[in-house]
């Protein structure tokens, strides 16, 4: 569907991109990851035909990125994206809609919650109307293929987890989605596999939960009981107790642990007060290799 | 085609909407044209023959020079410019679109002028009409793209009104339309001579063709022509680098 090969983009004597390589399956949420001035940025604008690059390849559906650009394949929602300061939502879906020779599509505006803002002025909506409407834009023309650099920075909770709801609408609606962000936990809800680029080169491709595996520590259960566990009791389940009260588990096997725990606890006929796990997270194994730690 | 129809009229109507577009085009030069107007014909008389051209250059300066670049220079900041593209939409379309767009502006205004300033000052109207007409169409069109080319330039809206007067004050004091420019000491006289503004008061007062005035403005149009393609091809080539 997509496949970028050996990537390289100077930013003067600057390498930006060292030979990054990766796939993207047709309609899979494919993330990418990477710290500040990693070339997230740069990888999608180059992908996206908006920016030209020094050596490698760039295919989507078979297309160079300029062609893709020009039969109306991808949808293109930027990192930082602006409309004329007096625009309304209206004029701007006509307008993206007229030059893409479509229909159009006032549902999207209201598919994104900008129904009764479809003649308010574009300097005067919040951060998360204007995303909404970037949004909507970028899916005017129906792509096959959406590139989102950043999609919910700047939203508050609501809003985050409404277009979140909306970008996975899309993949059943059959659209390949590259999403570029820093949120690790966006990109764990949301995605299919993951990219993660460090210095302009992928150090690691796999599902979430694959990445998360390789997390070189044990994970946590930690509970709060309404009565004091014995010493011998606490040696045979090989529990610790932390200076909070409560009772701590370190195990490979979260499953494994709880079912203990319970059966524990309910032979004993205590009060469960606080449980918690903790698990390792993709932050953790993205902290190690952007660190460098294989 | 639909696309630059629809671009060209979303321009025209955002432009009409602008209260920059309101000042720079209708009220400012309105203003002027009824005070200067008054002051003109009252403490020299024979200005009722020059007043409409005089007053027409002043207008199509002011918008032109300080009304169309603030118009287009927000649609070339780096992300608007980035949405643009990302949407398929030509960068030459915005270019072209503002300036049809102060073209429609500054010939309302102009006929405004026009049709009052005999009314308001006993001004005269122009003897020779074809002539008066080429001459203020070559005039608005070099001095249109002329802004346009300041709205490319200029980086921000700061750098863009210095750039503007730079143009815009000496065109008002060079080129006769304030006092004859054969008054001013010959170095500024000469100076007068790159400005479009000084041509278009040429013509416009002039009964006959004045061949080398049109010729001048001309050539203003394809040099400027030629700074915009160049800048638009710039621009181009800075985004995708």
């Amino acid at each position: 569907m997509i496949k970028v090969s050996e990537l390289i983009k100077y930013y003067g004597k600057n390498q930006v991109l060292k030979k990054t390589t990766f796939e993207v399956k047709e309609n899979e949420i494919f993330g990418l990851l990477g710290p500040n001035g990693a070339g997230k940025t740069t990888t999608l604008e180059c992908m996206e035909g908006l920016r030209a690059y020094d050596k490698g390849d760039i295919k989507l559906m078979g297309n160079n990125p300029e062609q893709a650009l020009k039969k109306g394949l991808i949808g293109i929602q930027l990192q930082s994206s602006s409309l004329p300061s007096n625009i309304t939502p209206k004029d701007a879906m006509n307008l993206f809609c007229k030059w893409n020779k479509v229909l159009v599509r006032y549902d999207l505006l209201d598919l994104f919650g900008l129904k009764d803002m479809y003649n308010k002025q574009y300097k005067t909506m919040s951060t998360g109307q204007k995303r909404r409407l970037h949004l909507a834009l970028a899916l005017a023309h129906s792509p096959k293929i959406l590139f989102l650099d950043e999609p919910t920075a700047g939203l508050d909770v609501e809003a985050k987890v409404a277009l979140h709801e909306e970008i996975t609408k899309l993949k059943e609606r059959g659209v390949t989605i590259i999403l570029a962000s820093h949120d690790m936990a966006e990109v764990e809800t949301l995605c299919d596999r993951v990219g993660i680029l460090v210095n302009g080169i992928v150090k690691k491709i796999g599902t979430p939960a694959e990445i998360i595996h390789e997390v070189r520590r044990e994970s946590s259960i930690k509970m709060m009981l309404n009565q004091e566990i014995s010493e011998k009791q606490l040696k045979t389940l090989k529990l610790v107790k932390n200076k909070n009260g409560y009772y701590v588990l370190k195990t490979e096997n979260v499953l494994e642990g709880l079912e203990e725990l319970i059966g524990f606890i309910r032979k004993n006929q205590y009060e469960l007060i606080d449980l918690s796990i903790d698990k390792p997270t993709l932050e953790e194994r993205f902290i190690e290799i952007a660190k460098g730690e294989n | 085609m639909k696309g630059f129809m629809y671009t060209l009229y979303l321009k025209t109507k955002l432009d009409i909407k602008s209260s920059e577009v309101l000042i720079t085009y209708y009220l400012v030069p309105l203003i002027f044209f009824g005070v200067m107007g008054m002051v003109f014909t009252s403490t020299m008389p024979e200005a009722k023959y020059t007043i409409i051209g005089s007053m027409t250059i002043f207008t199509i300066t002011m918008g032109a020079l300080i009304g169309t670049p603030g118009t287009i220079i927000e649609y070339f900041t780096n992300d608007l410019r980035k949405s643009f593209k990302s949407a398929g939409i030509p960068l030459w379309t915005i270019v072209l679109s503002s300036l049809i767009s102060g073209f429609i502006n500054l010939i309302v205004v102009s006929f405004i002028i026009y049709t009052l300033s005999p009314l308001l000052f006993d001004a005269t109207l122009p003897s020779n009409l074809v002539v008066y007409g080429v001459g203020f169409i070559l005039f608005l069109v070099a001095t249109l793209l002329i802004g346009i080319i300041l709205g490319l330039t200029a980086k921000s809206t700061s750098k863009l009104t210095m750039y503007s007067q730079i143009v815009f004050l000496p065109s008002m004091l060079l080129s006769g339309i304030m006092f004859p420019s054969d008054m001013l000491p010959k170095p500024l006289e000469y100076l007068g001579l790159i400005l479009p503004a000084t041509h278009g008061m040429k013509i416009l007062s002039a009964e006959s063709f004045n061949l080398e005035n049109i010729l001048i403005l001309l050539l203003f149009i394809v040099i400027a022509t030629l700074i915009i393609i160049f800048r638009l091809n710039q621009l181009k080539y800075e985004d995708a680098k």
